[in-house]
C-alpha cells in the first residue's frame, strides 16, 4: 500500500534555508545540504527546495546547491521557485531535481505547464498554489502570496492540472505560519476537483495536525512543513511513529523496518 | 535512439538493470505510451497504463513510497527486507509480463515493480531515489555475477 508522505521544505536564499511566518520576517536557519542529509537520516519521504533568491548570484549558488544536496541524499527532491521557462525546468532537472513545482510562472504563462509537461512528463510537473480566501472565494496569489490575482483558485488548480501537471501543493496563507493545523476545507475542495496527489502545505504545527490530517482527508497524499521541522519542534521520526499508531501508513528507514 | 543502442550493446553481454519509466518500457516489447512504440524486447510484455487496472479513485500518477513484495526470489533483492518501501512515479506498468515479474506494489492492484529474465533486470520504481533500501538493491545488483537465477 503506498505511504503518507512527509515533506520538509527548505526555502533557499543565497545559499541559505531561511523560513518566514506567513511569508514575511526571515530568519536564518541553516545549510541546506546539512539540513537535507539531517532530513533524509531521519525519515523524510522527499524533499522541497524553494529558491527564494531574486539575483543571478544566488540563482548560480542555488543550482550549485541543489547539485551538492542530490549527490549525497538519494531520497526524491522537488525543486521551485524563479521557475518561468522550459529552460528553467531544464536547469534544475540538470542538477538533479526530479519534480519542478510552478507557481507564478504559470500564472504569468499558461503555456508553461503544458510545454513542460510534454518534453519531461506530468509526474515531473508541480503545480504550487499559494491560495487565501478573498470575500468568501479561494483566490490565487502570486509572488510569494503577495498579489492577488482575483482567479478562483480550485478551478484554476483543476485546469493546471488538465494541462499536465502531475502533482498539486496546496499552500493555504490563512492557515500558514498560524500552527493551528492544515486547511482542511480548502484542501478538502481541491482534493475534490484533482485527481493527482495532493500535497497539504501551511499550518501544521504539531503531530496532532498531521494525524488529523490524514484521518479528515485520505485523499489527502502528502503533508508538508518547514520550521516546526527545522526547529525540531515536531521530529519526523516521532510523527511517524504517532502516524503508524493511529493506523496510518507510512513508511519507516530501512533500520525501522519489519525484519523476517 | 542511438546512444541506447550503443549503451545496450556494450552493456547487454553482462548484466543489465534500467529503472522507471522510459528504461523499463524499452525492456519490453512494446509500449502504448503516446501511440503503439516497439521496446527492445528483452523481456515478453508490453507497457499499458495504470488507469485500466486499478480502481476508480485511485491517484494517477501512482506517486510515492510503496512496499515492494518480491514474488521471486533475485540476487538484487539480497538486501531488502519485508515491509521496505521504495519510491515510485508512473502512470504505465508492465503488463503481460507475469513470468518474469520479480516483484510488485500493491496499488488497488498488484503493479509490477521489478522483471527480469537472464542476466536482464528493470525497475519500475527508482532504486536511486529510494534511500538505503535503493542503495542497497543497487549494491546487490553491483555484486551479483549476472547469472539468470529466474
Amino acid at each position: 500500500m503506498i505511504t503518507k508522505r512527509i515533506i520538509p521544505c527548505l526555502d533557499v536564499k543565497d545559499g541559505r534555508v531561511v523560513k518566514g511566518v506567513n511569508f514575511l520576517g526571515l530568519a536564518d536557519v541553516s545549510s541546506p545540504v546539512k539540513l537535507a542529509e539531517y532530513y533524509s537520516r531521519c525519515g523524510a519521504d522527499e524533499l522541497v527546495f524553494y529558491d527564494i533568491t531574486a539575483s543571478a548570484e544566488g540563482r548560480a549558488l542555488f543550482t550549485d546547491i541543489l547539485r551538492q544536496v542530490a549527490e549525497r541524499v538519494f531520497i526524491p527532491l522537488t525543486v521551485g521557485g524563479g521557475i518561468n521557462t522550459v529552460s528553467d525546468f531544464d536547469r534544475v532537472l540538470k542538477c538533479g531535481a526530479d519534480k519542478v513545482s510552478v507557481n507564478s510562472g504559470a500564472i504569468r504563462n499558461p503555456n508553461l505547464i503544458p510545454a513542460a509537461a510534454e518534453r519531461y512528463g506530468s509526474q515531473c510537473v508541480v503545480i504550487s498554489a499559494d491560495v487565501k480566501r478573498v470575500d468568501g472565494q479561494f483566490r490565487v496569489f502570486a509572488k510569494g502570496g503577495r498579489e492577488d490575482t482575483g482567479m478562483e483558485a480550485v478551478g484554476w488548480i483543476a485546469r493546471c492540472v488538465e494541462n499536465g501537471a502531475g502533482e498539486v501543493v496546496l499552500n493555504s496563507i490563512d492557515t500558514d505560519g498560524v500552527k493551528g493545523g492544515f486547511d482542511l476545507e480548502m484542501l478538502n475542495a481541491v482534493c475534490e476537483a484533482v485527481s493527482v496527489p495532493v500535497i497539504a502545505s501551511g499550518g501544521a504545527g504539531c503531530i496532532q495536525d498531521f494525524v488529523t490530517l490524514f484521518k479528515a482527508l485520505p485523499k489527502v497524499d502528502a503533508g508538508l512543513a518547514a520550521s516546526i521541522f527545522h526547529f525540531g519542534e515536531v521530529k519526523i521520526s516521532d510523527l511517524k511513529r504517532e502516524l503508524a499508531a493511529e493506523g496510518i501508513n507510512v513508511r519507516f528507514n530501512k533500520e525501522d523496518s519489519i525484519s523476517d | 535512439m542511438m546512444n541506447i543502442s550503443k549503451l545496450f550493446g556494450k552493456e547487454i553481454g553482462g548484466k543489465v538493470i534500467e529503472s522507471s519509466d522510459e528504461f523499463c518500457q524499452l525492456l519490453l516489447e512494446k509500449s502504448f505510451e503516446f501511440g503503439e512504440h516497439a521496446g527492445l524486447g528483452l523481456i515478453p510484455g508490453e507497457v499499458r497504463p495504470i488507469a485500466g487496472v486499478i480502481p476508480a479513485g485511485l491517484k494517477i500518477p501512482h506517486i510515492g513510497w510503496n512496499a515492494l513484495e518480491t514474488r521471486k526470489p533475485h540476487p538484487i533483492f539480497r538486501n531488502v527486507r519485508p515491509g521496505n518501501c521504495v519510491y515510485f512515479v508512473h502512470s504505465y506498468y508492465g503488463a503481460n509480463c507475469d513470468d518474469s515479474v520479480i516483484a510488485t506494489a500493491e496499488y488497488g492492484a498488484p503493479l509490477t515493480a521489478a522483471v527480469a529474465k537472464g542476466n536482464v533486470c528493470g525497475c519500475q520504481f527508482h532504486p536511486e531515489k529510494s534511500g538505503d533500501v535503493g542503495l542497497g538493491i543497487l549494491k546487490a545488483f553491483c555484486e551479483w555475477d549476472g547469472v539468470a537465477s529466474c
